[in-house]
């Protein structure tokens, strides 16, 4: 992958242009179509259904949160539109903003408590309350309001339809330009982390929470004023089941799955296959068949689901981004297409320098202790993970961690790097108390972490994944590119840069959780058991590394069993069991304590490996 | 009776298994050491059908497993008792027992055997009532033991049955296993991490690095080879 | 006091008829751990395919016809666990597909029932429909009564399959294991189709006891899939138990709410406690991994 000097990464007007081209194209296409009210209709419901997929498709299909009542929004805007216009003669190019205030207003106060529901339950509550609502508006009168018909531009009705086809033409561009400038942002790269490992997200300083409410809000705006559109161009009557009905959600799904989730134009190839036919089949033999259009959805779902999930358009992207990549230029393509290159090379880790990037000398670091535990207790449903656990980490060094299974060594770690919070006890980094806070701050503050089960983010490229790492610290997409590029080089990751990063090996998994763990510019790294899984050549070289790591200022704590290789490589280490710290000191004094001896390595070690 | 031939397999994404190749004569005890991540559960999973080998024959008794369900291979006797000591926290110590006896073969025997798997772990009968996920690590390992013994195994593998026990209790496990050999018929194969306790109690042994074999032998001459003494017989 | 009382027992009646649905629901969650979005489509089948259609064309009861329904859905529900939900299950995106395919199903037979049977509201008219008990003042509907008594038979047996054969016991395996199962011996496609059948079935019949006593349309099911939803909810969502519970305590609320809020918005209320629950207490009355039964 080049950059040029200008480091252009958002994306140039040039991938903009398809969408201008096609939505144009649709408003010729209804300038041609003329006064044929029926084909004009299907082409305005083709431009509306993918338009409001498309902002569908934010939160669920790039944040991976599938939001199953959408239609709260796009019926908040409706509702909310028509009854201005019919009750206060508002004109519905002002209610529409006002609709979609409304909507956001909606949005955050379902979502805030809502999207911390894991899967199911936040499916189930999202559907709830649109299909509640239906029952509500009955109630208040509201289940069916006729829409006055009055002409003119500024109450945005017409009697040539052709005018509704423009309006809907242009937003449909607006929001595909916003899914575009989106997926280019850092914005888009954090939620589309987030989608892929929501943990290891966290961990890499994404406020996932927040991310997930931004683009649900944003999602039910554009979503609130398609709901308008819809209700104007299309309705003359609007109903509560018309706009807040599980069909709605049903069909946005069908558009959205066949077409192909988190892909631009999946949400319009979607649409242009379904809705003609459903519309062409509801006329034919809608009489004698009430209900056929949804039966049509709703069979397109389930063999969507079961035969196509990535949809149409990934298919065919492909054979698109081959030609694309000669005519548009990206600088940072999502997609990448593999060329296989070795590995790092094991012997440039032999003497091997990491440079710093963000200490220039030892001194920079004012804290010593760095990380000050102190009586931490975490208990789970009444076992207790850890007990009164007190430990100084002294800076510039490297401390092991030993101990059995289960002796808490991993519930320490994620208790430091705030994925768990204590129930007593205090954390103080730099003197900061830390206790309460979350991964995603921890990780901003300076504290990086690797996991037992590597955790990468498979869809994205190497490179890709350590840049969600710089982007912790820089948020300047072109300054995070160039510390990613740096850390890839001297990691050698950089000559598989661009590679997808799935089926790698153990030891390349690791190396690029370093990278990447590497690239938040972290004060203090937590590594969880770095040599397992790797032979003795690449557990020896592991250590250099880390050794290089420390070397280069940033403190690291390292849990690991293979306690021959740690011995070498730790300035101090820890023993735990049972969550209570039975032993601290030196290598040697740690590796001779009768506790560790009895409870983890056993007398024969030290007869082993004791002679070095 | 048991013969593997070359199998590869892959396990989340990476190759766990390069072409290994394993023996077992009826009524042979098998013990198999390595490192971490050496792929020595893999091999297990992929003799129980949990994982699907991707090149490679198993053999059974002369019948050919390799694209067997796994269910269907517990029906001819081969029982995986995988670690962690799994229970089914839930249902009670009994009932977890009597669904070791599903298998229908064995579940004409399931009163007798049960019997014999209470003398085996007598803590268990004390505890026959309690809901399985109470137990302390050590009585669930126990349990899930007898839970495999329940099913009549013509081959009993287990995967590192004193994983996270402390020393005393690991013990009293290798105990049984002895027990266990001694008083029944079956063939065992043991993966664990504690080398000297496995490679005593077999007849042959292997030894596993990056999945594949890099040692075999009669256990003598196993622990008496400098360099598995050196590798794993110092370690926990 | 007296109205209070007659709430009290209308809820009673109605949560059974809500636990019972729900218990199928939290069956196949339980197993599974999938959310059937079908479930209330399938019920409202069994409102208009067995008891609907048995008593026009044959003058079976539906009372009869809540046993006779139960080896039909248990079949119907077993091929759609087949042919559809095992066709996503392993995947990695599993409870969100499961979810989506489930929803697009219940569309299917939603409209299904419309083009046979036309979206007009049926009632069923029998004897015991409208017929009510007295008993010091307090009105018990007829219909209702038989149906408390034939769910308590059907849950019942739900229970003793559950607890005392092995099957039923493989099937409460799967629940809590369902990896460990396959080291038993335990065919897991199987149980999970057997689980899915079952849980079907149940709330079919469940359906045929409802329909004796309310009116019903193709879309009846958009409605309680919420309360069932809740009921599950409430109890804890792996538990039939608890779901059972969970029915009781929404049927309460709704009959009781009736006290504060006009009857229309009865459903949004059960909404507003349903919700707060999912954010207070989302494990429920029964809290996490209870027992399933």
């Amino acid at each position: 992958m080049k950059i040029n000097e200008k480091q252009q990464i958002s994306p140039l007007w040039q991938s903009y242009l398809p969408i201008v081209l096609v939505c144009a194209v649709a408003i010729l296409l209804s300038y041609l179509i003329g006064q044929n009210r029926y084909i004009q209709r299907i082409l305005i419901l083709v431009l509306l259904w993918a338009a409001a997929s498309s902002a569908f498709n934010i939160i669920s299909g790039y944040g991976g949160q599938t939001v199953f009542g959408y239609m709260m929004f796009m019926g908040t805007g409706a509702y909310t539109t028509v009854l201005l216009f019919a009750f206060l003669g508002v004109s519905p190019w002002l209610g529409m903003w006002v609709g979609a205030i409304l909507a956001v207003i909606v949005a955050f106060v379902i979502g805030f408590p809502t999207l911390r529901l894991r899967g199911a339950y936040f499916a189930v509550a999202t559907v709830a309350f649109p299909l509640m609502t239906i029952p509500l508006l009955n109630y208040l009168g509201l289940e069916e309001v006729n829409i006055p018909f009055k002409r003119g531009i500024s109450l945005m009705q017409f009697s040539d339809m052709r005018f509704y086809a423009l309006i809907a033409a242009v937003f449909l561009a607006i929001i595909l330009i916003i899914v575009r400038k989106m997926e280019h942002s850092h914005f888009g790269f954090s939620l589309r982390a987030l989608k892929q490992n929501e943990t290891a997200a966290e961990g890499m300083g994404i406020n996932t929470h927040k991310i997930k409410l931004i683009a649900f809000m944003l999602s039910a705006a554009l979503g609130a004023i398609i709901g308008t559109v819809y209700a104007f161009s299309i309705l003359y009557v609007l109903t509560s089941h018309a706009i807040f009905g599980l069909f709605i959600i049903v069909r946005i799904l069908s558009i959205t799955i066949v077409g192909g989730m988190a892909t631009i134009w999946g949400p319009f190839i979607g649409a242009a296959i379904l809705v003609p036919i459903g519309e062409i089949l509801n006329s034919q033999v809608g009489d004698r068949f009430p209900g056929v259009q949804d039966l049509i959805y709703g069979a397109a779902l389930v063999i969507a689901i079961i035969y196509m999930p990535e949809g149409i358009w990934s298919k065919l992207s492909q054979a698109f981004h081959i030609l694309a990549e000669k005519l548009i230029p990206k600088k940072l393509t999502l997609t990448a297409i593999s060329i296989p290159t070795e590995s790092p090379q094991l012997r440039s880790f032999d003497s091997f320098n990491l440079e710093s990037i963000q200490f220039k000398t030892l001194e920079d670091i004012p804290y010593n202790p760095i990380l000050k535990i102190k009586g931490v207790h975490k208990s789970f449903g009444g076992v207790n993970a850890l007990t009164n656990v007190d430990i100084e980490v002294p800076t510039g060094k490297i401390l092991g961690i030993i101990g059995p299974n289960g002796a808490g060594k991993t519930t320490l770690f994620n208790v430091i790097n705030g994925y768990l919070t204590p129930e007593k006890g205090s954390l103080f980094f730099e003197d900061i108390d830390i206790t309460h806070f979350k991964a995603h701050a921890l990780c901003k503050l300076g504290i990086g972490r690797t996991y037992q089960t590597p955790q990468i983010f498979n869809t994205m490229t190497i490179l890709e994944n350590i840049i969600i790492g710089s982007f912790v610290k820089e948020t300047q997409i072109a300054k995070a590119y160039a510390i990613a590029e740096k850390v890839s080089q001297q990691m050698g990751l950089s000559r598989r840069a661009n590679d997808p990063a799935v089926g790698l090996s153990i030891w390349e998994t690791k190396i690029l959780e370093l990278s990447r763990a590497l690239a938040t510019q972290p004060k203090l790294l937590l590594v969880d058991e770095p040599m397992a899984g790797l032979n003795p050549e690449e557990a020896h070289h592991i250590g250099v590394i880390i050794k290089a790591i420390a070397k280069s200022g940033i403190t690291v704590i390292v849990i690991e069993h293979v306690v021959q290789s740690l011995v070498k490589i730790a300035d101090r280490m820890v023993g735990l069991d049972e969550g209570r710290k039975i032993a601290e000191g030196t290598p040697d004094e740690v590796t001779s304590n009768p506790r560790i001896i009895e409870a983890y390595l056993g007398a024969k070690w030290r007869e082993r490996y004791a002679k070095h | 009776m048991l013969n593997i031939k070359e199998i590869t397999a892959a396990y989340s994404g990476m190759e766990a298994l390069q072409r290994v190749s394993i023996n077992l004569e009826d009524g042979e005890f098998i013990s198999i050491v390595g490192p971490n991540g050496a792929g020595k559960s893999t091999l297990l999973k992929s003799i129980s059908g949990t994982v699907k080998c991707t090149s490679g024959e198993i053999y059974f008794k002369d019948i050919n497993i390799t694209k067997m369900d796994a269910h269907k291979r517990t029906q001819l006797g081969i029982i995986h008792i995988p670690e962690g000591h799994r229970v089914f926290p839930s249902l009670t110590v009994s009932e977890n027992l009597e669904l070791g006896a599903y298998r229908s073969e064995a579940r004409a025997s399931a009163q007798e055997n049960l019997q014999v798997v209470l003398e085996l772990f007598p803590i268990l009968r004390e505890r026959h009532n309690q809901l399985a996920g109470t137990l302390s690590g050590g009585e669930q390992q126990m349990l899930v033991i007898g839970r495999g013994l329940m099913a009549i195994p013509r081959i009993l593998m287990l995967d590192e049955p004193s994983l996270g026990l402390s020393p005393l209790l690991a013990d009293r496990i290798f105990a049984t296993i002895k027990d266990i050999r001694q008083k029944l018929k079956l063939s065992i194969l043991l993966i664990e991490q504690r080398a000297t306790e496995a490679l005593e109690l077999c007849d042959r042994g292997y030894v596993m690095e990056s999945g594949r074999i890099t040692m075999e032998g009669d256990r003598e001459i196993l622990m008496g080879n400098p360099v598995v003494q050196k590798a794993y017989l110092g370690t926990m | 006091m007296e109205n209070l009382i007659q709430l009290v027992v209308a809820g009673i009646l109605t949560g059974v008829s809500y636990g019972v649905l729900a218990a199928g629901l939290a069956l196949i969650f339980g197993v599974m751990k999938i959310i059937n979005f079908a479930h209330a489509a399938f019920a409202v089948l069994a409102m208009y395919l067995p008891t609907f259609w048995f008593l026009q064309w044959w003058g079976i009861d539906p009372f009869v016809s809540a046993f006779i329904s139960l080896p039909i859905f248990f079949l119907l529900g077993y091929i759609t666990q087949r042919f559809l939900v095992e066709k996503v299950l392993g995947t990695p995106e599993a409870e969100t597909s499961t979810l989506i395919i489930t929803m697009g199903f219940s569309l299917l037979i939603e409209n299904m029932i419309l083009v046979v049977w036309s979206g007009f509201p049926r009632l069923i008219i029998r004897p015991y429909s409208l017929a009510t008990w007295n008993i010091h003042n307090i009105l018990i509907n007829q219909a209702q009564t038989y149906s408390l008594l034939i769910s308590l038979i059907l849950i019942i047996g739900l229970f003793l399959f559950l607890n005392k054969t092995i099957i039923g016991k493989a099937v409460q395996a799967a629940a809590d294991d369902p990896e460990g199962c396959a080291y038993m011996g335990i065919n897991l496609r199987f149980i999970y189709r057997l689980a899915f059948g079952l849980g079907i079935a149940i709330t079919a019949a469940g359906g045929c006891l409802m329909a004796t006593y309310r009116p019903f349309h193709p879309f009846f099911g958009e409605t309680i899939i919420v309360i069932l939803f809740a009921s599950v909810v409430l109890g804890g969502m792996t538990s039939i138990a608890g779901a059972l519970i969970g029915g009781l305590i929404i049927g309460l609320i709704q009959q009781l709410c009736s006290l504060l809020v006009p009857i229309a918005l009865q459903n949004v209320a059960v909404f507003a406690v349903f919700v707060l629950c999912l954010y207070i207490r989302p494990y429920g009355i029964l809290g996490k991994k209870g027992r399933m039964v």
